[in-house]
């Protein structure tokens, strides 16, 4: 099934599909799959995966239901989304959702799924089902350990419910799908999302919120655990709750598809307050979940952010993306957080000419990882062969696991010299005590006026006989200590 | 594409060209007062400080100045390889070089570089050899940290010797000092019958 995807192997070289299904029965042309590699993950048919939509700061997390080309060529899934409680805040009611919880989402309504394109994936997620429908397969200790969210209940897009109760099918798929996956299916899956022993590279790691491992990871657990709360007491004077939860809804939906004639569902359901569900499931209709900034104290804000649909092409490289916020904060800032949560290793022995560039690009060739990488400035201290950088991993199990590949083996670099890398960490960074080669006499006070005096007149000072004998002296003491 | 990467090198190049290098620096000098230093040779345009990563803090700071143009970077190294520059009112001249497109983290990728790296396994036949330069590496890099630190410690034992030796000259000389001042000095010599001689 490979042959199909030679076809524009060029115009994305990092995407391959997997195994086909079959073809669509509407349009023969449609070729649909069970899985693809994308940027180096497989993702399997009812995986789940981190979307981004350029412009918003946080991440939308969906189910990935069907992976089909297009006749045109064009690669895209089908996705029903999770709601976060944050999304979904004004509709909680008493419902203390966990802080790793997330909302599947249901009914007939508009942004309980969409079409997307793959380039909007940003990594696998993963996450299990904590139900106990009859239909799932209740996960295990370890399972429920290693996932990034759970969900348990529904959300209903229209009724704006939230159930433990789950329809048969959502969006045209069969509810058991959309459960754990069996368990003979289980390893494929680990293999891909968690396993760390596995030999093959997880790319995945630098995505996980859990381990607080990037910028984007670290802001989706900060706001995930207190909005909730903050929202659970503001519901009270949400005196228009029907009004706005239509208008949120909207927000969330904001067509992405460049397929699609933008700003449609937008600016229907401003004008009615209501939506209309135009069978959403089958519809390429392009939605997106956003996040809602806490612009909940001043609703006007919401329609500020209206515009930001617009901006529907998908970012091309999407690593990239997360990789972005960090380069908006300084690097000695993200370098004090790599170096607590243990996510930097120090290379050595690289070519001097390589740049921070090439080393991040290296750590792409052979650990298959993002990375934030500096190189060291030479300085005169510095040994003219030997390169140093320092290499900001995103996560430490990422860090780990380079760490030991590069002690089993060795990586050779382009003129024969082996990569060295070592946990050393940049030292704590204190204040400098005293610099050798400036001293203070007894009488603090006076030396400070010789003082003064010598530096402004170091080269004349000869010239000045005037001076009283004694600074006269110390002068040349001091003199005598340095020259 | 590769027009861009080598016109962006060149200009690169050319900031390389203009900036000079600056180390023994105090740790205590800012950033302004650096600058008004320097300023003295021409324009200062941008001026960062190489980070210490790994060394004591106790280590001069190294910094880069970048200057308006090439003149007047030569300037600066030609003169302070002449004459001890102090900076920050701290009697220990500072050293300049001209800087190298290494002392810029930032810096761009040269055209037509490429990265290439494989990985060697126990059963490479250049496995052997890897390892034995990786251990080279770690030698040197342990060796360098323990020279520092050897060099630092010499340093300050030198500095401590130096200082008490100044103490205690400095001390003396107030003793002598005081003794001129209160006149002791001369009602000594007129009680042991010696000329007085002015010390002023």
């Amino acid at each position: 099934m490979l042959q199909s995807s030679d076809a524009d192997g060029e115009e994305s070289p990092d995407f391959k599909w997997g195994e086909m299904k079959g073809l669509g029965q509407k349009d023969k042309n449609v070729k649909f799959y069970e899985s693809f590699t994308f940027d180096g993950i497989e993702y399997r048919l009812f995986d789940c995966a981190y979307f981004c939509v350029r412009g918003q700061c946080e991440t939308s997390i969906g189910k990935l239901v069907k992976m089909f080309e297009t006749s045109t060529g064009e690669k895209k899934v089908k996705v029903i989304w999770f709601f976060r409680p944050i999304d979904i805040r004004s509709f909680l009611g008493k419902y203390e959702p966990l802080w790793d919880e997330l909302f599947l989402a249901c009914g007939d309504d508009l942004g309980v799924s969409n079409i997307n394109d793959v380039e909007a994936i940003l990594g696998k997620c993963n996450v299990v089902c904590q139900s106990r429908h009859p239909k799932n397969r209740y996960p295990s200790k370890d399972e429920r350990r290693m996932a990034n969210y759970l969900f348990t209940c529904t959300f209903d897009t229209r009724l704006k419910i939230i159930s433990k109760d789950f329809a048969d099918a959502i969006a045209g798929i069969g509810v058991e799908k959309l459960f754990n996956k069996k368990r003979e299916e289980q390893p494929l899956k680990r293999l891909n999302s968690t396993a760390a022993g596995s030999s093959r590279p997880s790319p995945v790691k630098p995505f996980h919120p859990d381990s607080g491992s990037t910028k984007l990871g670290k802001k989706i657990n900060r706001d995930r655990t207190s909005p909730t709360r903050l929202t659970l007491t503001f519901i009270l004077q949400d005196l228009f709750l029907k009004d706005s939860a239509s208008r949120e809804h909207l927000k969330k939906n904001p067509p992405v598809n460049t397929d699609v004639t933008s700003g449609c569902p937008r600016t229907k359901s401003r004008a009615s307050g209501d939506l209309l569900a135009p069978g959403s499931s089958v519809n390429p209709t392009p939605s997106k979940k956003r996040k809602l900034r806490l612009s909940m104290t001043e609703p006007a804000d919401s329609y500020g952010l209206v515009h930001q649909p617009e901006e529907k092409r998908f970012i091309k490289n999407p690593p990239l993306v997360v990789k972005a916020p960090s380069q908006n904060i300084p690097f000695e800032d993200e370098l004090k957080e790599a170096i607590e949560k243990d996510r930097l290793l120090l290379f050595e022995n690289l070519e001097p000419s390589y740049t921070s560039l090439d080393v991040e690009d290296l750590c792409w060739q052979a650990f298959n990882e993002r990375v934030d990488a500096r190189m060291i400035p030479a300085s005169l201290l510095s040994s003219p062969h030997n390169g140093k950088a320092l290499v900001i991993f995103g996560t430490t199990r990422a860090a780990d696991k380079a760490l030991s590949r590069l002690t089993e083996g060795y990586l050779m670099l382009s003129d024969e010299r082996p990569l060295v890398a070592s946990r050393n960490a940049p030292k704590e960074v204190g204040e400098c005590k005293r610099f050798t080669g400036h001293f203070t006499l007894v009488d603090k006070a006076q030396m400070s006026i010789q003082k003064a005096s010598y530096c402004n007149s170091h080269v004349k000072r000869l010239s000045l006989p005037q001076r009283s004998q004694k600074s006269y002296i110390t002068c040349d003491l001091t003199q005598s200590l340095f020259f | 594409m590769a027009n861009q990467g080598e016109e962006e090198y060149a200009k690169f190049l050319e900031k390389v060209r203009r900036t000079v290098y600056v180390d023994e620096l105090t740790p205590h000098a800012s950033e302004a007062v650096v600058k008004s230093a320097f300023d003295q040779f021409g324009t200062v345009t941008d001026l960062r400080f190489l980070p210490n990563y790994f060394g004591p803090k106790e280590l001069p700071v190294s910094v880069l100045v970048e200057m308006e143009n090439e003149d007047m970077a030569k300037a600066v190294i030609g003169t302070l390889t002449q004459f001890p520059f102090m900076v920050a009112g701290m009697p220990r001249p500072v050293r300049a070089a001209a800087a190298t497109p290494e002392m810029f983290h930032d810096r761009p990728k040269k055209p037509g570089s490429k990265i290439q790296c494989r990985w060697i396994d126990p059963s490479d036949p250049e496995f052997d050899k890897a390892k034995k330069m990786k251990r080279l590496v770690q030698k040197h890099s342990a060796e360098t940290s323990f020279m520092l630190k050897k060099q630092l410690e010499e340093a300050e034992k030198l500095d401590k010797q130096q200082s008490e030796t100044a103490t205690t000259h400095y001390k003396k000389f107030e003793l002598i000092d005081k003794l001129y001042h209160d006149g002791a000095a001369k009602n000594l010599a007129s009680h042991y019958n010696m000329k007085s001689f002015s010390f002023h």
